[in-house]
């Protein structure tokens, strides 16, 4: 599907112009930060895969997310910062067989942008890495 | 899914509940479960061919069923069920009284390619003779769904592991990724290695798991199903690094079954990361992964 944009009027190419002073601004203080590549926040790349999905059309959402969630045009305003706050990892156990499930909740370093790409990168965990681990050894 | 649910979720300032990701997998184990009489998939199996109205996502499962039968030229196979049945896997690990009771006649495998999903109906009809297992599949699956779900509540991101079979995506709370440990095929407490994975699915297929013993052999639940019966590979284990949960799964299945000698060009083949255990305790791995430091014996 295409979208054609609208045809510009007077308020357009004031918002346009105040748009591209923000994005200078945005992108000065990024420079600033770090230099972090723009990107679609991810969550709200898979909001934005999921709405109005039904569960038939969940099949292989994670995989489509990479593609929802390139990056945005450099003429397109930045998305909403990711929040501020610190995240949270919850940690939520079931054990098999019905026992009351654990839960833990620990600090996470903050968030960085996530890698996106249709196949996984895989890298050695550094022994620094504080997260819980998960682990596959086969179920079947 | 008689296995441990592991979830993480990187979650913003406001909390957020994850009930309805644990509802969602209660769900997809009262559809997807072999072992309860009134489930989708022993409906599908009792129907003796004919259409049987499911869930809607047990007509995703039976499409996914079917795509990973056609991306793994049928290594992995969903009607395999009758020949586990026959070797013993007949009954739930977790509640003996759960019992898997098929048609009379129904054995072997069957012709994937003649199973029949109808979106628009939501019915699904297998033909005469056959049955499906969710298995391992089913684990992946369900994962990605997890996942999808939580990301869609507003969870900046999030795993969920069912018994090994586990889905990621979004931000991962260290900048490198999600720690995930491979374990070792006979598991000693230390992980084989630890790796970081930014986004997709990892599943293992083993021989040394789910192991049972049957008319006084050893058994374990990897079929051939190009022979019909319980595969000989020399491997111990595989696992692959795949886009989604499910998609892992099927394809740890097909390259459990190469065996060492062609496991890692099945792997490459596939454009797949992926580790393999032989049974001699030998690690394969794909080129990718050739930076992957084994976890020393004991250490923490």
């Amino acid at each position: 599907m295409t979208e054609h944009p609208p045809s510009p009027t007077t308020a357009d190419d004031a918002s346009s112009a105040a748009r591209q002073a923000r994005v200078a601004e945005l992108a000065k203080a990024r420079s600033a930060q770090g230099g972090r590549a723009k990107r679609r926040h991810p969550a709200q790349g898979a909001r934005i895969a999921a709405a109005g999905l039904g569960a038939t059309t969940m099949l292989g959402l994670v995989g489509f997310m990479g593609y929802s969630a390139r990056p945005t045009p450099a003429a397109t305003p930045p998305p909403a910062a990711a929040p501020a706050a610190q995240p949270r990892v919850v940690v939520v156990v079931h054990p098999a067989g019905g026992a009351d499930p654990v839960s833990t909740t620990v600090a996470a370093s903050p968030p960085a942008a996530t890698t996106l790409t249709a196949r996984p990168t895989v890298r050695p965990a550094s022994p620094q890495a504080q997260q819980p681990a998960a682990s596959t050894r086969g179920s079947g | 899914m008689a296995c441990q649910l592991h979830i993480i979720v990187n979650q913003p300032a406001d909390p957020l509940s994850i009930d309805p990701a644990i509802e969602l997998l209660d769900r997809l184990e009262s559809l997807w479960s072999r072992f309860l009489p009134d489930s989708d998939i022993t409906r599908i199996n009792d129907a003796a061919g004919a259409p049987v109205k499911v869930a809607p996502e047990t007509v995703s499962l039976v499409q996914t069923m079917k795509v990973a039968w056609d991306l793994t030229q049928g290594r992995y196979d969903p009607t395999i069920l009758p020949i586990l049945v026959a070797n013993g896997y007949g009954t739930s690990r977790v509640d003996p009284a759960s019992t898997t009771v098929l048609l009379p006649g129904t054995h072997g495998t069957g012709p994937v390619d003649q199973i029949v999903v109808d979106p628009s109906d939501s019915t699904v009809a297998i033909p005469s003779g056959v049955a499906l297992d969710a298995g391992g599949i089913g684990k992946g699956l369900a994962a990605d769904m997890a996942v999808a779900l939580l990301l869609e509540l507003g969870a900046l991101g999030a795993l969920v592991s069912i018994g090994g079979d586990l889905a990621v995506a979004g931000i991962a709370p260290e900048p490198e990724g999600w720690r995930i440990d491979i374990e070792h095929a006979d598991p000693n407490g230390t992980p084989l290695c630890r790796t970081m994975v930014d986004i997709g699915g990892v599943a293992t297929s083993s021989t040394r798991s789910r192991r049972w013993d049957h008319a006084g052999r050893p058994r374990h639940h990897a079929i051939d199903p190009a022979t019909g019966s319980q595969s000989d590979t020399d491997l111990a284990a595989v696992t692959v690094f795949s886009t989604t949960g499910w998609s892992a799964e099927a394809f740890a299945t097909g390259a459990l079954l190469s065996g060492s000698a062609s496991v890692i060009a099945y792997l490459h083949s596939h454009a797949l990361s992926g580790l393999a255990i032989t049974a001699d305790g030998d690690v394969l791995r794909t080129d990718d992964l050739a930076g992957l430091e084994l976890v020393a014996a004991g250490a923490s």
